[in-house]
């Protein structure tokens, strides 16, 4: 089982040989030892990769499409994209890139009131620009531009009710 | 008097094995009844527990299996959900105290803490108040009425106008003395409303309205008046401790620069920027202010430090305040017993010159908010929570695995705060301590705490209020980790999502007797099917 994964800036090709017990494991062709052991619903995984040791935790994104993953480490949070060739295929088919493009879609953090939308379709927006203004929680939530880039489409209107999640703006 | 080592507090073996320490007479309050919620709710409890009293705590609704109700004595439902309807409804919280017997009431700091009627009413029925006198609560409450203190008391306040304007003309030959950018506020203010930035003198009479009438609909006073603008200021802040006999003291500063939203991310003591004598200055201003207004117990004054550490009197926080552990760490006082000491009429058992500042504290507040998202609240269920621990770390939390962040109150989570001997070794041992974190099902402020740890100039102390925003100006907050953390997470995710899937195949054949054979045709379609254009 080959699986693409997109993490920040960096991609891999993990290949998963179900084959063997327990599993051998290969990061870019070239294999990795591994032991690892889980826990509950195999979201806890510790880790022994190349005698390095991981204490992970693994938690599907609740909203977001198939293939994106919270992962994690150290304290830290990585958000990452992970796709076997069936996901793979479904994605081809849809003309998408790698990574679902989620960068290429904003959402809304939280359910609440739009109440103004700052920009429209056409425009060019660097990241960190303000697009639309959320109020939840009795406070005013700047929505801001993840990546430098253009508008195609815009899914919400001022006075709207969105839900968390929910799309809001589409880049090209 | 010998003063607890800072050590012996932070190491928890230590903590509860010298009750008789604080050396308190029982006989005045035996009962108190917290309301709060949250870690501040939890904070109390603790200090009750060393202290021998009984402690009661009040809930929602939606906080009837919080930590704060599982870990005190004894418990009391107040109301719905909303604030509005239980932790700020004064009669009822009277009423449980009445019936629960207790004798005192702490506020914790936010709801009524600031409250001088309920202050008031607390006292009215013979209860007895574990904060400042109403009277003082209400004069420090008015920012008009503070400034005012302040300067009468010699305390440096930034210049400007200290009573209420009426009209341009008034205003305007003091304005060209203290110099544009000037800064507008309303005397009844707090969170950024009715505040207004003025460059020039066109500027002024129209932001002298929106200003007035930003502060009527938000405080139903339009009272404003200026000062001068303080471009990047630094945030600090000095813990005052008073008893009943007029002995007042101060336990050094706080710096609490970090801000999002004008509210405190992290703070630390001491002041990074801070020298003894300018240390020694602001204590003296800060206690000062606080004799002016009778101020009896904890009390917080705040103050604003330019790059030259010229100091300007800000506002009396007239409660215990988020921060309050790192001056904890750095002195070895527990400020809640404090305060309840001297609620009771006790008198303060040290003097200034016993004060001992001992090494560097650093506080993170997390909480459950999306950085990346300019920091807007998340809620949810927590997944997993899973605390720091080892030495020189403290955590302060009102939450466990499984608990749920309900949308009605402040998103804050758990604080975490790291002691070094060191500001360098302060700093590390936060950032240690926050890879030990693993907080899962809401988003949360963990790596944009290790960023601002990994982040060269907080490690070098060179913070102002505007630092997040100068340091991380498109909003992403990611420690730069080495190349194995990242293959370890891709692995790791692809594990979880093989390991599921073949889970899934071996509950079909296994219950294949069971399952309905459509179901699995369905499914296999579902796999093998190629779409149609």
């Amino acid at each position: 089982m080959d699986y693409q994964v997109k993490i920040e800036d960096r991609e891999y090709i993990v290949t998963i040989d179900p084959s063997t017990h327990p599993p051998q494991i290969k990061v870019d062709g070239v294999p990795v030892e591994t032991k690892f052991s889980t826990r509950s619903d195999n979201s806890e995984i510790q880790l022994l990769m190349d005698n390095r040791s991981y204490d992970i935790e693994v938690v599907k994104q609740k909203g977001r499409q198939n293939g994106d993953f919270s992962v994690f480490i150290y304290g830290r949070e990585f958000s990452l994209y992970a796709e076997d060739e069936r996901l793979a295929k479904i994605r081809e088919v849809a003309g998408l890139g790698l990574g679902g493009d989620t960068r290429k879609e904003l959402h809304a953090p939280m359910p609440g009131l739009v109440t103004k939308v700052l920009k429209s379709p056409g425009d060019q927006v660097s990241r960190g620009e303000s697009l639309i203004i959320v109020e939840a929680m009795k406070m005013e939530n700047e929505l801001k531009s993840l990546i430098d880039g253009t508008i195609k489409e815009i899914k919400v209107k001022e006075g709207q009710s969105v839900d968390k999640n929910a799309l809001m703006v589409l880049f090209e | 008097m010998n003063l607890p080592s800072p050590i012996n507090l932070y190491l928890a073996g230590a903590r509860g094995s010298c009750p008789t320490d604080t050396g308190f007479d029982t006989t005045m309050i035996k009962k108190i009844l917290i309301a709060n919620r949250g870690e501040i709710a939890v904070r109390v409890i603790r200090a009750c527990r060393e202290m021998g009293i009984t402690n009661v705590a009040v809930f929602s609704d939606i906080d009837s299996v919080a930590k704060h109700v599982r870990m005190a004595d004894e418990a009391y439902h107040i109301g719905p959900s909303p604030s509005s309807e239980s932790y700020l409804v004064m009669e009822k919280i009277i009423e449980v105290a009445k019936k629960a017997g207790v004798d005192a009431i702490h506020p914790g700091y936010g709801f009524l803490s600031e409250n001088a009627r309920f202050a008031k009413m607390v006292m009215d029925n013979k209860l007895t108040w574990i904060g400042p006198p109403p009277e003082a609560i209400a004069r420090m409450g008015d920012k008009l009425e503070a400034r005012v203190t302040a300067v009468d008391s010699g305390a440096p306040v930034v210049p400007g106008f200290k009573s209420k304007i009426e009209n341009v003309e008034q205003i305007i030959d003091e304005v060209h003395k203290v110099g544009f950018p000037i800064l507008i506020k309303a005397a009844a203010g707090g969170g950024g409303k009715g505040m207004r930035i003025v460059n020039n003198e066109e500027e002024l009479p129209k932001a002298l309205k929106t200003a007035a009438n930003e502060a009527r609909s938000a405080f139903g006073d339009d009272r404003v008046y200026f000062e001068k603008y303080i471009p990047k200021p630094h945030h600090v802040e000095i813990q005052i401790l008073a008893d009943k006999f007029g002995n007042m003291v101060y336990l050094g500063e706080r710096e609490c620069s970090i801000q999002r939203r004008h509210q405190k991310v992290i703070e630390e003591a001491p002041s990074p920027i801070i020298t003894p004598e300018i240390r020694k200055k602001m204590g003296e201003a800060a206690l000062k202010i606080a004799s002016a207004c009778g101020y009896v117990n904890a009390g917080t004054v705040e103050f604003l430090v330019d790059d030259d550490l010229n100091f300007y009197f800000l506002e009396v926080n007239t409660r215990l305040q988020v921060e309050h552990p790192v001056t904890e760490m750095i002195t070895g006082i527990d400020l809640v017993k404090e305060q309840i000491k001297i609620a009771s009429g006790e008198k303060l058992s040290f003097k200034q010159d016993g004060i001992r500042i001992h090494g560097h504290a650093i506080e993170c507040r997390i909480y459950a908010e999306d950085p990346a998202a300019n920091f807007a609240p998340s809620t949810g269920t927590l997944r997993s929570y899973v605390e720091p621990h080892g030495v020189g770390v403290r955590v302060d939390s009102g939450v466990y695995e499984g608990a749920q962040i309900p949308i009605f109150y402040d998103p804050m989570i758990s604080k975490m705060i790291g002691w070094g001997a060191t500001r360098e070794e302060a700093v590390a041992r936060t950032r240690r301590a926050l890879t030990e974190y693993r907080i899962s099902g809401v988003c949360t402020t963990v790596n944009f705490h290790l960023a601002v740890m990994d982040n060269e100039n907080f490690k070098k102390g060179k913070i102002n209020t505007h630092f997040i925003e100068e340091q991380f100006p498109d909003n992403v907050f990611s420690s730069k980790e080495e190349d194995h953390v990242y293959k370890a997470a891709a692995v790791s995710a692809c594990l979880y999502d093989f390991l599921e899937n073949s889970k899934l195949k071996t509950r079909v054949s296994s219950d294949g007797g069971r399952e309905s054979n459509w179901k699995i045709a369905g499914r296999r379609m579902g796999v093998s099917r190629t779409p149609e254009k």
